[in-house]
């Protein structure tokens, strides 16, 4: 079993006992697949087929009896690989596809993508990125950047013409210029889109057809009952961003309100129910009197939280805003002018109700207010969500033994020392653990990161909707911190410019999150470190006899 | 601007506390950035702002430090309490309380901040005196009683936060400026914010800014 300690061999990556499937043929081959270099020293794909192809797997096209006897192996070298790609269906083994710049020809036939079988696929793409010889062109698409190992600079084509001219102008005083003080360097290199390029992703993801519309679900990924084909529709949202008609559907059957296999009349009597039992606690809430209240001074307690909170959840969405024509609401002890605030309030205090041990914790709104627009102030709808996502992660708000952040916040360190060690050797040299600026990411799932609502529900989306882990908001956290901190910590001039003081002031100055990077750079991370998970992380610690 | 605020004598770090919704981010943002939100949120786990504020020639960069006001973050923001030389705790003079509370609060500074912690009171929003639940003079008498100085400020008109803020920095660096000559290796100006260009930390006397100072 590889583990992560391991000394990762750079010389080459060696599968065995592996199999593709190429020309058509329903047989898969076994053979031994690997990434040498050869002697021009330029690194390949190396296939080793342990079986010959005979005229039964092949269809006979030729009449030389000994073309069929070659057997199937081959070598290419990267510059003639297009791209390579990682599937990862529902319900199935993963492999790989590559695809070639030229298509290769055997037996006088194109040979399509070859798919391997999910034989140590991780480990291949730790040694591509390794190499550094990986970029990420969509989730599950790769491409080799490079055909050699060694950096190959290309000589700048511009030096020639500029070799004259001096360095500095001159009339600038020569000034020592300070270096970075920490030479990193990172072993999987974060995408990084221009402007441009995320305006035409977002051009793309809003075209019809390219999102997950409720008509999609219905006519495809529904039976004549309404079940919903629940991996299906899974794959399909990891992938592809929900349409606002679909959103709130979609986080109702991620979330688990609806079972898997739920009918539409099954979820007409559940939605149903779910509206009487929400009304049933806003009722109970609001029903105590000030006395009451008074001699039960918890819930007072929290109510008022609550009521500062909501007045104040996103006044800077239109939304939520005041509105100069409503008029006064008054909320206990605070005045609002916008019958939405209203309803955030009710249904944090409704959820006091359902469960009164987590009570109510700043930041809890934050969850409540991007629903309850999507849903159109439907109050119910919203509770159930909120509610869902409450025991997703209500603990990371949760009192004493119960709260979660602080190992959430643990599983980050540990897996940033995974993916990027250097960078994670210099933050535990300069005793930055902590990583304080990574607390809000987690607490309210990038919420205050993103620039709309609609990110913010995309990125949720694509967080319930992982297939390969439960927490891939931790993964995202991740890919974040081997971006953005690498960034800030590579220009540093100084070790006393990193500490946990430093990094917070560095991260308020971090631009805001799109969903789309960050779920590429995360996805991308995913797949290399995709064995070092560990969903267990927040199972209760086993105390041992004789721990202290 | 950015000059001065790359080069300072002496670097405090000061804390906001107080109940939520007292007014503590936007005390901070009035102070540092002469803005006021109306948009403002709760605060989630730590933020802070710097400002550089001149005293005897000397210039002294505050490094204020906002927590979120519920107890349910004390677990996680004591850590801030570390290396803090001030605190402004605030409450909010229309919310009795939020005034209740300031003795909560100051037994968490007993027990997580440094025993010499220079604390002010402040009474935040006095913008709105119709709605007043606390008067001046029993905050003054409290604050008599616990040894710590009074302000009333109002975040939204700007009123006496710079005051506020100015008198702490002045409390702090008359005491920071006695104490280098006897307290070795005290919390006054913790390593950690030493600026890369000082030689050492002004205990035995402030640190010059590199003489041949200026960035661009």
């Amino acid at each position: 079993m590889p583990n992560e300690q391991s000394a990762v061999n750079t010389d080459s990556c060696v599968i065995e006992n592996t199999s593709i499937k190429t020309f058509g043929t329903e047989v898969p081959v076994s053979g031994r697949l690997s990434i040498e270099k050869l002697g021009n020293g330029l690194w390949h794909f190396i296939w080793d087929s342990y079986t010959v192809i005979n005229s039964k797997n092949v269809d006979k096209i030729y009449d030389d009896e000994a073309e069929f006897d070659k057997d199937l192996s081959f070598s290419i070298p990267f510059s003639q690989i297009k791209r390579l790609m990682r599937r990862m269906p529902v319900n199935a083994k993963s492999f790989l596809v590559l695809t070639l710049t030229n298509p290769l020809v055997m037996y006088g036939r194109t040979v399509g993508p070859v798919y391997f079988d999910d034989g140590g696929l991780p480990e291949l793409f730790r040694f591509l990125i390794n190499l550094n010889a990986i970029q990420l062109l969509s989730p599950d698409m790769f491409i080799l950047t490079q055909t050699d190992a060694a950096p190959a600079r290309t000589p700048d084509p511009l030096a020639s013409i500029y070799k004259d001219v001096p360095a500095k102008p001159a009339n600038l005083p020569n000034r020592p210029k300070k270096e970075p003080y920490y030479r990193l360097v990172r072993r999987i290199s974060p995408q990084k889109f221009t402007e441009d390029e995320l305006k035409q992703m977002a051009i793309e993801e809003s075209m019809d057809g390219s999102r997950v519309t409720t008509a999609f679900i219905e006519s495809n990924l529904m039976d004549s009952r309404g079940v919903v084909a629940f991996e299906e529709l899974r794959a399909n949202l990891r992938h592809r961003s929900s349409a606002p008609d679909a959103t709130a559907f979609s986080l109702e059957m991620l979330l688990g309100i609806f079972p898997k296999d739920s009918t539409a009349a099954d979820r007409e009597d559940i939605r149903g129910t779910d509206k009487c039992r929400y009304l049933r606690y806003k009722q109970q809430v609001l029903s105590f009197d000030p006395e009451q209240l008074k001699n039960f001074s918890t819930l007072e307690e929290h109510m008022q939280r609550v009521e500062k909170d909501a007045v104040r959840a996103d006044r800077d969405n239109e939304f939520y805003a005041d509105q100069p024509d409503t008029p006064e609401i008054l909320i206990g002890g605070m005045r609002c002018h916008n019958p939405n605030i209203l309803k955030v309030y009710h249904i944090v205090c409704a959820h006091l109700m359902l469960n009164m041990d987590l009570g109510y914790a700043q930041g809890m709104t934050d969850f409540i207010t991007p629903v309850l627009e999507l849903t159109d102030g439907d109050e119910a709808r919203t509770f159930w969500i909120f509610a869902a996502l409450m025991r997703r992660y209500g603990d990371n708000f949760g009192l004493g033994e119960r709260n979660t952040i602080q190992r959430r916040l643990e599983e980050v360190w540990r897996l940033t020392a995974i993916v990027h060690p250097e960078l994670a050797a210099v933050l535990r040299d300069r005793d930055c653990k902590a990583l304080y600026f990574s607390y809000r990411w987690l607490l309210l799932l990038f919420k205050r990161e993103m620039a709309d609502y609609r990110s913010v529900l995309r990125l949720w989306e694509v967080v319930l909707s992982c297939r390969e882990t439960q927490h891939f908001d931790i993964v995202m956290a991740v890919a974040h911190i081997n971006s953005c901190l690498h960034d800030y910590v590579a220009q540093v001039t100084s070790p006393d410019e990193v500490t946990d003081e430093y990094l917070l002031q560095a991260s308020s100055s971090w631009p805001t999150i799109d969903v789309r990077e960050l779920a590429f750079n995360a996805n991308m991370i995913l797949a290399t470190i995709h064995d070092s998970l560990n969903e267990d992380f927040l199972a209760p610690r086993k105390r041992r006899i004789g721990d202290r | 601007m950015a000059e001065s605020e790359e080069y300072y004598d002496y670097l405090f770090k000061l804390v906001l506390i107080g109940d939520s919704g007292v007014g503590k981010s936007n005390l901070l943002s009035r102070f540092t950035r002469n803005e006021f939100l109306y948009e403002s949120k709760s605060t989630i786990g730590v933020e802070f702002a710097t400002r550089n504020l001149k005293m005897e020639g000397k210039t002294v960069k505050a490094q204020i430090w906002d927590t979120a006001g519920q107890e349910r973050y004390r677990a996680i923001t004591s850590a801030y309490y570390r290396g803090a030389v001030g605190a402004l705790l605030v409450f909010d003079i229309t919310k009795r309380a939020t005034y209740d509370n300031v003795d909560r609060w100051l037994k968490e500074l007993r027990e997580h901040a440094d025993p010499d912690i220079a604390i002010m009171l402040v009474g935040n929003k006095t913008d709105q005196p119709h709605l007043r639940g606390v008067s001046t003079a029993e905050a003054q008498q409290k604050a008599r009683e616990a040894k710590l100085s009074y302000f009333e400020t109002s975040a939204l008109s700007g009123d006496n936060v710079e005051a506020s803020f100015t008198e702490l920095v002045k409390e702090i660096y008359s005491i920071a400026s006695r104490a280098q000559i006897d307290v070795a290796g005290s919390s006054w100006v913790p390593t950690q914010f030493r600026p890369d260009h000082a030689e050492s930390v002004p205990l035995g006397g402030p640190a010059k800014p590199a003489s041949n100072g200026g960035c661009c």
